[in-house]
């Protein structure tokens, strides 16, 4: 089995800094984890560095890769986070499972509308 | 103009005069009410010179010339032109302090966290705005693990009013700390669309505006729709305060919510507030750990 390259995405590198609080700056680390996966690759998130941190940076950053990736795609290409403190690790697990609820939710909502509108069309 | 208000002299006055008719204006049900009053009246008018009569008043929370800085901006924004009058001379002091009233007065004490705008993206600069504030020797000794609490709490709350104000006029937050209470409030208000408003918006109705402000404080309960999920900032920031002993209140448009003591109560005020103030205040003797028990273990995240 050929083992995956982990690329190292370093948050506060990406940021320009340790304050992670701006939505718009998660997306700009989303663009880099996704560049990553996209390419078979595996990222490998570092916190070193990283002071203040939002759920909403979190969720931009990594919570939408739940509604474009498949979670066992997700769990392939990305690696376990390093450089952490014990609080980021909390936010992350807290906006990861928050995400996996928000797009299996969507997901079902979207059946229950195709259902309605197969319905409609017979 | 959003810088903040001067002071007029009554007697050359020829000015419309709008009286605050409330002796006190706290950080409560009573306190907003009064508030959205104020907002009522000066919105019934553009391109006037209006006078605020503060004669009634008694006390005001320092913390609380954000939200007056949200009403005078709005009512400026209409095209009005805006002065203080017969103000008592110890509010004006503390409204000088923290940059609510125009004119310098030092803040011997270093308790006042100025009150400061921001525009929606500026989350960074508020970060470091409050960073700055909160790391003074006079500012409280609080735990480490508070001390990251109420960072990550207030990070939130901008990062909320950003992402869901929609608001004409920049966000305004400010502070004060009650060392002899052992107390810290912090304040955020923005002129926006209100809570209930960005769940409308998001096809999501409320009879009553408390009732949207009761569910969005619940965690997971988000109007986003679409690619990015949402839903934490809010019930992160309650869990806290329960923990803490804190009180946090929430008035948007005529909804008025407050959690204190771990105990929720919801209100219809009679006027209506132009957006959502959220107001924290924690108790900063607390030594509770926030770590949670059990870590996390990094290889089960994904």
């Amino acid at each position: 089995m050929v083992k995956m390259k982990a690329i190292r995405i370093s948050i506060s590198s990406i940021v320009g800094g340790g304050i992670c609080v701006a939505a718009s700056d998660g997306q700009a680390v989303h663009r880099e984890i996704y560049k990553v996966i996209s390419s078979g690759e595996r990222a490998e998130i570092s916190f070193f560095g990283v002071t203040r941190m939002t759920t909403a940076f979190l969720n931009a950053a990594v919570g939408q890769l739940y509604g474009e990736f498949d979670e066992e795609t997700l769990k392939k290409h990305l690696a376990p986070p390093v450089d952490f403190e014990e609080w980021h690790l909390r936010r992350l697990k807290m906006v990861v499972d928050r995400a996996k609820a928000y797009f299996s939710d969507r997901k079902r909502i979207e059946e229950i509308f195709d259902s309605i509108k197969h319905d409609d069309d017979d | 103009m959003q810088g903040p208000i001067p002071k007029g002299r009554a007697d050359l006055s020829d000015r419309l005069m709008i009286d605050i008719c409330a002796y006190e204006i706290r950080a409560d049900m009573r306190g907003f009410d009064a508030l959205a009053r104020l907002h009522t009246e000066l919105a019934r008018f553009s391109d006037e010179k209006i006078g605020i009569d503060c004669q009634r008043l008694g006390w005001i929370d320092a913390q609380l010339g954000a939200c007056l800085l949200t009403i005078v901006n709005l009512s400026r924004a209409l095209g009005n032109d805006i002065q203080i009058f017969n103000i008592a001379p110890r509010i004006q002091s503390i409204l000088q302090k923290n940059k609510t009233l125009l004119g310098s007065r030092a803040d011997v004490h270093g308790t006042t966290i100025p009150i400061t705008q921001f525009d929606r993206d500026d989350e960074v600069k508020f970060s470091d705005f409050t960073r700055s504030r909160l790391m003074r020797r006079e500012m409280p000794r609080m735990s480490d693990g508070l001390r990251g609490k109420f960072f990550e709490g207030i990070d939130e709350l901008f990062a909320n009013s950003a992402l869901w104000s929609n608001s004409p006029i920049p966000v305004f937050a400010g502070g004060q700390y009650f060392p002899r209470l052992d107390r810290l409030s912090f304040i955020l208000s923005d002129g926006g669309q209100g809570i209930q408003g960005s769940l409308a918006a998001a096809g999501r109705q409320f009879k009553a505006p408390e009732d949207a402000i009761d569910w969005a404080m619940e965690m997971n309960n988000s109007a986003r729709q679409g690619d990015i999920p949402g839903g934490l900032g809010l019930g992160i920031l309650k869990d806290f305060v329960t923990m803490n002993g804190g009180c946090l209140l929430v008035c948007s448009h005529s909804g008025y919510w407050e959690a204190r003591n771990g105990h929720v109560t919801k209100h219809r005020i009679s006027g209506i507030y132009p957006g959502t103030a959220v107001s924290l205040e924690i108790n900063t003797s607390d030594t509770k750990s926030y770590h949670m028990q059990s870590s996390i273990n990094p290889h089960e995240i994904w």
